[in-house]
């Protein structure tokens, strides 16, 4: 049987073919497009996330009643995921673009649509469809409703309308983007492997990452000393109560993502049985629920 | 008379809520059409992802006449001694725009009103549908729905434009915060522009030069014509999927088939794996061979873009598919080599549900729940059957039944492991077919072997969940326990396995080793029973019937099948009825009698009574052998020569006589002989 070709085929527009667009390149076409759309190019959160989702730029910022939009990349650790760099697709942190606009624009998926345009690729010669997905989270007490968008069966982005945030219903519904990069990237630059993804003209994604990976894997599952991560997550999940309960958000919310990551660290260390896991789970989300409902009663308007 | 068109746009809606969704929009457009007294002509259903629409011919102009009564106050307020309005009915009239003289009385049950008739506002078509359409779609229900706005609206995802043309006009009115208008959208990819109807009739033909093909039928039939084309191509047949066909047409607007190819060397996994990688992943369809039936490199992708790059297009596909079949090598070959038998002992590590132990103690359980089920069985090879319940669960634990695209395949890759394993063929068959029926029409396992550790299954299933309370409720019955205990009957009707699954539940529920509970026992064996009279109602037994065996039956549904199959044909004879009738009769003397009687032969003195209780004797041991050899028929036949007898003792014998000695052993014949009847049924249950 003949093989159909798939060889020599132009997966670059005309000007890439000069040039390549870089990883960096879509990180700005990105955050340029969305500045232009009035959102705030935020930064990545200065701690372990196992997605944009955690950083307060979301999670805090959607619970309450005033408009915000906003960009950021954001570093994804999910420490069960490395493969000591000899998976092609999986690794133990990626880049996600992420984006929230909250009241969502009547027009988000065509604006999501445009952004697609704006990184050269054409909506015409792609399919690309947005795939029932239900996104959830437990440990943050969220969920929402859209899909995945798929670009020729590739899932290139997660598309939500949240409708819950650390247990409590909110009352305007955003709208969570979360750019898969790294996918985006290798379908641009038509590679086959996250590490030969080109950062800039000089430096692939391997360059940068690969001894990261290798070690980071080493450590994830192999030396992470488990009590040391136990004790970090009974520590902390007692330092967030506290400071909670004293109306400190932002610091008692730091302490919650701590413990989140504690707890990703211990799966991965296969330091969780199935019972336990559950229960671990619904400590976070206990924690994020107070988090919520502290930030909504720091909210309140002070009277003069 | 003139024709309206309705659509409501969308982002895109998941696809199997879509048919229902569609089917509940005609229902209640109609209903409402109907209700407000609008009459109207033929109508259509269209849906695709992003629209739902109805179309309805020769819809009147405005709503049909109608004179509507109307209650006033009593006539004694409103009339006078001398039948003459007061105030209070000239109000009542000029309230409604009429005359006191319009007034009419009438009895009612609170005495006698005052009524007049009143012509009922006539509204057009464009004003009722201003005044409900927003109530009416918002209306329509979903599985799963969210909300977008600040507002309450929820649907099952965003609406974000309504056309709504009556006519040739577009007619405005308010939904979920959009106005409506004439206008549409085209495919996604197509076009951002607006586009007008102008012509209601002409409604799909437009929308196809937008690349919209807005009748399900025509994408599907489409879809179907081409799957048959490209695998043709490559001298192949598209491995058949009804449901996968369902849901690719339900992600399209223009669907675009797409034969693409994998690497042969993905062939040496097992075909299962490869179907479920194309269906889960990437919603596409695997091919085979014609000639040989073994499964080709190629595979056909459904996309929605039908002007795409299809090198480019079928090139990431191609990439996305590969980069899953290599996941699912490495889980593969990661399996093989880890041994399904070494799984079992990881079954330690792993809640089955919340209190009830590990999987390991679920495995344990099913090794002894074969045991005590083959001992009731003819013909089971024992050993291989012990072996398989061993290694049933264990590949749950495997890497890829672990992966959520392949969990289905649970029981399947078991199989399929057990004989890379070098285990008998018949082992690898039994845990493959142990998990069905998965659903009420699937297939049945074939090995009698498969059929009794599917059985041991779901008892541990149903038992356990009872156990922790996990029943089902009303339409909630989120471990499939009723469809469950019906698989259980319907298995032992084809295999003809007869045994009281009564005595099995006590085991099993013995076997989860928590505090004996006879109260939660009945409501288990309940609940089979009344899983027992639903499946012989789905026989086609009528419920009378069914009451009368299962009234006697043990949980065993192929003898209660096998007694009301008799009793279904027996019924036909005429001598049926007064059997029945004289069954009631003893019945309702012995109702509220709770002891019991021992015939004393001494004390039968009327003749009547004496034949009764010697006939009665005389087919005892008789009807005890055919019940035996469940001979139904021959057993029934040997009840009817006691009518008779017993036709003769109610016509000559008082039972309630004064002395109680005689009374009391009156009522001991009739509960003898109301026993030798329920040997076979409760005939005082059939319907006459």
């Amino acid at each position: 049987m003949a093989r159909i070709n798939t060889k020599n085929i132009k997966l670059r527009s005309k000007k890439s073919d000069v040039k390549i667009t870089t990883f960096q390149d879509i990180v700005f076409k990105l955050q340029q497009f969305w500045a232009k759309h009035d959102c705030v190019i935020f930064t990545p959160y200065n701690s372990e996330v196992g997605a944009g989702t955690f950083n307060p730029a979301t999670f805090l910022r959607v619970l309450d009643k005033k408009p915000w939009r906003v960009c950021y990349i954001e570093p994804s650790k999910r420490p069960r995921d490395g493969r000591y760099a000899q998976n092609p697709l999986r690794v133990q942190q990626f880049w996600q673009m992420q984006v929230v606009l909250k009241p969502t624009p009547h027009n988000i998926q065509d604006l999501y649509l445009k952004s697609i345009e704006a990184l050269g690729i054409s909506l015409k010669k792609n399919d690309i469809r947005f795939i029932e997905d239900d996104w959830e989270s437990p440990t943050l007490g969220a969920w929402g409703l859209g899909w995945q968008v798929e670009l020729n069966g590739i899932e290139i982005t997660q598309f939500t309308y949240f409708q819950q945030i650390g247990g409590l219903d909110l009352e305007i519904i955003p709208v969570e983007i979360t750019y898969g990069l790294e996918r985006i990237s290798m379908f641009i630059q038509n590679r086959k492997s996250i590490f030969e993804v080109q950062w800039n003209k000089d430096y692939t994604w391997g360059d940068i990452y690969r001894q990261n990976e290798v070690e980071f894997s080493k450590y994830n599952f192999e030396l992470a000393n488990i009590e040391f991560h136990q004790n970090l997550f009974n520590k902390y999940e007692k330092e967030a109560e506290h400071l909670l309960s004293q109306g400190l958000v932002f610091p008692g919310y730091d302490c919650v993502i701590k413990c989140s990551h504690a707890f990703n660290m211990l799966e991965a260390r296969g330091a969780i049985s199935v019972s336990e896991r559950t229960n671990y789970i619904a400590r976070v989300r206990r924690l994020a629920r107070q988090t919520a409902v502290a930030y909504i009663k720091s909210q309140k308007p002070i009277q003069p | 008379m003139k024709d309206l068109l309705l659509e409501i746009g969308t982002e895109e809606i998941p696809p199997s809520f879509l048919a229902p969704a569609s089917n509940l929009l005609e229902e209640k457009f109609c209903q409402f059409l109907t209700d407000k007294r609008i009459a109207f002509g033929a109508v259509k259903s269209f849906y695709t992802p992003r629209r739902l629409t109805i179309l309805i011919s020769n819809v009147s102009e405005k709503q049909k006449e109608e004179r509507l009564e109307i209650q006033g106050p009593p006539r004694k307020f409103a009339f006078d001694e001398q039948g003459r309005p007061t105030k209070v009915a000239i109000g009542f009239a000029n309230s409604h725009k009429l005359k006191a003289s319009d007034i009419y009385f009438k009895q009612t049950q609170k005495g006698e009103y005052v009524f007049i008739k009143k012509k009922a506002e006539i509204k057009t078509i464009e004003q009722l549908l201003q005044d409900n359409l927003s109530g009416l779609i918002t209306g329509l229900q979903f599985p799963k729905t969210m909300r977008w706005e600040a507002d309450k609206v929820r649907f099952a995802r965003p609406i974000r434009w309504i056309t709504l043309i009556y006519g040739t006009k577009p007619v405005l009115a308010n939904v979920a915060g959009l106005k409506s208008s004439g206008f549409t959208q085209g495919h996604r990819n197509n076009t951002r522009k607006k586009i007008s109807i102008t012509n209601v009739k002409k409604y799909k033909e437009t929308l196809k030069k937008y690349d919209v093909l807005v009748d399900a039928e025509d994408r599907k039939t489409y879809i179907k014509k081409q799957l048959h084309i490209l695998s043709q191509k490559v001298k192949g047949k598209t491995v058949e999927d009804e449901e996968l066909i369902e849901e690719a047409t339900n992600i399209c607007e223009m669907p675009n088939p797409i034969l693409c190819e994998f690497r042969p060397e993905f062939l040496n996994l097992p075909a299962p794996v490869l179907i479920t990688a194309l269906k889960t992943h990437t919603r596409s369809f695997a091919v085979r061979e014609t000639k040989t039936s073994k499964l080709s490199p190629y595979f056909i992708a459904i996309t929605n873009t039908p002007k795409c790059d299809v090198k480019q297009v079928r090139y990431w596909y191609e990439q996305a598919v590969e980069s899953r079949l290599d996941d699912a090598k490495f889980f593969y070959d990661e399996d093989v080599k880890f041994g399904l038998v070494n799984r079992v002992e990881e079954e330690k590590k792993v809640v089955w549900i919340e209190g009830l132990g590990s999987l390991f103690d679920k495995t344990a359980r099913l090794e002894k729940l074969v045991v005590v089920l083959s001992q009731r069985i003819a013909n089971v090879n024992n050993s291989l059957l012990l072996k398989s319940a061993y290694l049933s669960k264990a590949d749950l634990l495997t890497n890829m039944v672990r992966e959520k695209e392949y969990t289905s395949l649970q029981g399947i890759m078991g199989g399929i492991y057990a004989q890379a394993a070098g285990e008998h063929e018949l082992v690898a068959k039994i845990i493959a077919e142990h998990y069905l029926p998965k659903s009420a029409d699937d297939k049945l396992p074939e090995t009698p072997e498969g059929s009794i550790l599917s059985i041991a299954d779901k008892v541990d299933n149903i038992v356990g969940a009872f156990i922790v309370n996990a029943v089902p409720s009303g339409s909630n019955d989120p471990f499939g326990l009723r469809r469950q205990a019906m698989a259980i009957g319907a298995i032992c009707l084809k295999k003809q396995f007869y045994f009281n699954l009564s005595e099995i539940i006590d085991l099993s529920f013995e076997y989860f080793g928590v505090a004996q509970n006879d109260k939660l026992l009945q409501t288990i064996k309940l609940f089979f029973i009344e899983r027992m009279n639903a499946l012989l109602l789905d026989k086609k037994i009528t419920y009378d019937t069914t009451n009368a065996v299962l009234a006697i039956s043990d949980i065993n549904t192929l003898d209660a099948y096998e007694r009301a199959v008799v009793l279904s044909e027996f019924r036909k004879q005429p001598e049926f009825e007064p059997l029945v009738v004289g069954q009631k009769r003893v019945n309702n003397i012995l109702k509220g009698i709770s002891e019991s009687f021992f015939v004393r032969e001494d004390l039968l003195i009327e003749p009547n009574e004496q034949i009764l209780f010697n006939q009665a004797k005389a087919l005892e041991a008789s009807l005890n052998y055919e019940v035996s050899k469940r001979n139904y028929k021959k057993g029934l036949e040997l009840l009817l020569t006691l009518r008779p007898a017993i036709d003769g003792f109610f016509d000559k014998v008082l039972v309630m006589t004064e002395d109680e000695n005689y009374k009391n052993n009156r009522i001991g014949l009739l509960q003898y002989v109301k026993s030798l009847f329920m040997k076979i049924a409760d005939l005082s249950e059939i319907v006459i």
